[in-house]
């Protein structure tokens, strides 16, 4: 996300409390600072800066002042400290703060998993709060929106929220405008990377970029689920109304969602709670006290929660839901709401929101309805046999950088494209040992020229969910560590791997931390795989599977990550050792690329789901209907018919009798 | 002339009036009521205070302050969206110091993504007395070949909008 910046430190979305993996989503790999300093990755909006002369008294400490101290930039100099913060924090939390329970400072986002990079686009600043008050704001640097979407984009993000907006007109971006950011909207949607965006919260017509039509449209609900109006048919309850001049614009500000008030022009996507929102803030900070927004609003205790209203608030959760989906099927392109002819994200969330389930049309206000992410990721999941499967499949991408020495796995389409077409290690698939191709994935998806085919020697569950075989599943971590190697050799130096970068993948929070603390960055998580089990007893280790190992060749400074079937040829290259020292060299267990009766879906899936998966002649079309189970539940797209309801059904899962009045 | 020149030169006529008609456009301004005082924290400094809606956002690395004898210009970047209002009233930029006498400064703003509109320019006077004297602030260098480029840009694209202009007319 892009926004004014984040309190890292908050419990509830730091992954890291000094040397210790926490569970937070915020990964800092994915973070950076282009509003204030480009050159800094603190995207921290309580950091001291620099003061420039002049700045009025109110605004400024003292060098002397402890705060000051200690910041390379500002060290020796006046600086200011931003009190009027927590925009990005508040809106973090909606999508991805995962503290749970029912205690008073438990607080879920929509994505209780999802890796979140922010990418400041605000700077501190010295503002006018009364007549004569002044203090410390964050304030919005909209030269910084484009290269932040884009260099989302291009470190593999999946979806990219802005809880922002710009006095752009409507349509500007049509006909291949080169405005950077009309540039940056073509490239995310190229790289099918979706951008969800508020649409404002003036009552007006939807503001870019959420008027751009790749964009989704997020607007305001209020807390009764009623479309967010402070003052319905007139101004006088708005919150910034003048009753010196009734009737002008001004008087609008914050006081409702934008909407679809012209038919030709955008229209509204979805709706999301926007009027009192409670989400994580700076402990004690606030943002907007006119519209009493801040930590102490909703329970005047500062204990870094507090309440919000727009439809800032808006976006990250429908963001959130998005994100959920693309973790359950990474390879399900973004689509498009209004068009059902690449049926995807969008068409999955817009067939599932409240209004859709009870069979409602679209309106100007409210467009399709308000999401429900449970509806969504059921749809998402697929049924097989009447229920909702538990878990999927998707290829962890196998991908080698010759100029960079590294094997690097990956679960998602972005990431694969941004190592192969955005990483100064340029990466490839055609790896050696090779990788077979994916069933029913055949391209990334990217600009042309066409990058590299899809190819992965192992595939890796989805959901933390266990599946039928009665196996909980553990998250699967991505790290890397960039550094020229041999280590100290430089750019052009003969034998030298400037661009030298190791990925890894470790299934253990210790392995994380003792990763972290040897130089790796923490990525997130790239799906799950099953633990192993002493002596890899038959009982624990799921059928189908292979033994997951992590070695490395010490020469390369390189760990790879492959499967059983693919041992003897990586022991070959070199890969012998175990990292960390005396970990484990098996990971855990993962399904073969392998699909035996050639219907598009790999056999570990079907064993998971319940399909038949064995042999070429018979097993395609489980429920004999004529439509092969690939087609029925593809691997790359969402599940509209059931692969186990037909003339004649020889699935392995059985009918659930149970549940199958409905009553549950 | 081919039947296909003619409809190039249709379009590109058409397109130049849009062009045009963009350009003419006034946006609504995030900023009003200008006045330059000393700074509170530094009374040698002067900052140009303005009112703001609390909404929109403003590119800092772009604010360029030149002084012409008396009149001082001050140019910025800025956006007027509305999804990222703050509880804020005003901004004090400070602009640097000036020699005794009397100023007009005018403040232009111009939209990060051009051709979508202009600002309309806003203006203020103020005194400096004797007692304020610091120093003139001298353009660098960098400064005086910034500043001679945007007139130069500037007088090129005043020439092209009246071509255009005179162009549709025929």
């Amino acid at each position: 996300m892009a926004d004014s910046g984040l309190d890292t430190t908050h419990p509830l979305v730091q992954s890291f409390s000094g040397s210790s993996y926490v569970g937070g989503n915020f990964l800092s790999a994915y973070s950076a600072d282009f509003g204030q300093n480009p050159n800094d990755g603190n995207v921290d909006e309580r950091q001291p800066v620099r003061a420039p002369a002049g700045t009025e008294a109110a605004c400024v400490m003292p060098a002397s002042h402890p705060t000051c101290l200690g910041e390379p930039s500002t060290n020796g100099f006046d600086c200011m400290v931003g009190s009027f913060v927590g925009h990005g924090t508040h809106t973090f939390g909606l999508l991805g703060a995962n503290r749970f329970g029912a205690s008073s400072d438990a607080m879920q986002g929509t994505c209780r998993h999802c890796g979140i990079g922010l990418i400041r686009v605000a700077r501190t600043a010295c503002v006018r709060i009364g007549p004569a008050d002044f203090a410390v704001a964050s304030a919005y640097t909209p030269t910084a929106t484009p290269p932040a979407i884009t260099a989302f984009a291009q470190s593999g993000a999946q979806v990219v929220n802005l809880s922002l907006a710009d006095g752009l007109p409507d349509g500007y971006c049509d006909g291949g405008a080169t405005h950077p950011y009309c540039v940056a909207l073509a490239f995310l949607d190229a790289n099918d990377v979706l951008l969800t965006a508020s649409s404002g919260n003036h009552r007006a017509d939807i503001q870019f970029s959420a008027a751009d039509e790749r964009v989704v449209s997020v607007g305001g609900i209020d807390e009764t689920g009623t479309f967010w109006d402070e003052s319905p048919g007139s101004q006088t309850n708005c919150p910034f109304y003048n009753p010196n001049t009734p009737g002008v614009p001004a008087n609008e500000v914050e006081c409702g969602s934008n909407y679809t008030r012209d038919l030709a022009k955008r229209f509204q996507e979805f709706v999301a709670p926007a009027k009192n929102v409670r989400s994580t803030f700076h402990r004690d900070a606030t943002w907007n006290a006119r519209l009493s927004c801040g930590d102490l609003y909703g329970d005047s205790s500062a204990d870094g929660i507090g309440l919000c209203t727009g439809t800032s608030m808006s976006a990250p959760i429908v963001a959130g839901v998005m994100g959920l989906l693309r973790s359950i099927n990474p390879l399900v392109p973004k689509g498009d709401p209004a068009s059902s002819v690449v049926y995807g994200v969008r068409n999955a969330v817009r067939d599932t929101t409240d209004r859709a389930l009870a069979g409602m049309p679209s309106t100007e206000r409210l467009g399709y309805g308000s999401p429900r992410a449970v509806d969504a990721a059921a749809r998402m999941l697929g049924k097989v046999r009447g229920d909702i499967v538990e878990n999927r499949l998707t290829p962890l991408f196998t991908l080698y950088s010759a100029g960079g020495l590294d094997f690097a796995s990956v679960a998602t389409p972005q990431s694969a494209v941004a190592l192969i077409r955005y990483s100064s290690a340029s990466y490839s698939t055609a790896t050696n040992p090779v990788s077979p191709t994916t069933p029913g994935y055949s391209a990334f998806p990217t600009e042309l020229p066409a990058p590299p085919v899809p190819r992965a020697n192992a595939y890796v569950l989805t959901t933390e969910r266990t599946p039928m075989n009665g196996v909980a599943p553990v998250p699967l971590y991505w790290l890397d560590r960039a550094r020229p190697w041999p280590l100290g050799c430089s750019l052009g130096q003969p034998g030298c791997a400037f661009y030298h970068r190791d990925s890894i993948l470790v299934a253990s929070t210790a392995h994380v931390e003792a990763a972290v603390a040897d130089g790796y960055a923490f990525r997130g998580r790239q799906g799950y795989i099953y633990p192993r089990c002493p002596g890899d007893a038959p009982s624990c280790k799921p059928a189908g599977t292979e033994r997951m190992y992590r070695l490395c060749k010490t020469a390369d400074d390189d760990c790879a990550v492959f499967l059983e079937s693919q041992f003897g040829a990586y022991q070959a290259l070199g890969y012998t050792s175990v990292y960390p020292a005396g970990a484990d060299s098996v990971v855990g267990y993962a399904y073969p690329n392998v699909d035996s009766d050639g219907d598009g879906l790999v056999d570990g899936l079907e064993r998971i789901i319940g399909t038949n998966w064995a042999n070429p002649t018979t097993d395609k079309d489980s429920d004999d209907d004529g439509v092969q189970d690939g087609v029925e539940f593809p691997q790359a797209g969402v599940s509209l018919s059931d692969p186990c309801v037909g003339p004649n059904v020889t699935c392995n899962r059985l009918q659930n009798v149970v549940f199958a009045n409905s009553f549950e | 002339m081919r039947p296909g020149s003619l409809a190039r030169l249709f379009v590109l006529s058409l397109m130049l009036v849009v062009q045009s008609a963009q350009a003419q456009r006034t946006l609504e301004h995030i900023f009003s009521a200008p006045q330059v005082r000393p700074s509170t924290g530094n009374q040698s400094v002067f900052v140009l205070e303005m009112a703001w809606t609390g909404c929109g956002g403003w590119d800092q690395d772009t604010l360029a302050v030149s002084v012409s004898g008396n009149v001082v210009t001050v140019t910025q970047t800025i956006t007027n969206g509305g999804g990222t209002c703050i509880g804020a009233t005003g901004v004090a930029f400070p602009i640097g110091s000036f020699a005794p006498g009397n100023y007009t400064l005018t403040y232009q703003a111009a939209h990060f993504a051009p051709g979508v509109g202009t600002y309309p320019p806003l203006t203020t006077q103020f005194s400096v007395g004797t007692g304020s004297i610091a120093r003139v602030p001298a353009l660098s260098p960098i400064g005086v070949v910034a500043l001679a480029a945007g007139l130069l840009v500037a007088a090129l694209v005043a020439v092209r909008s009246k071509s255009r202009v005179v162009r549709h007319r025929r």
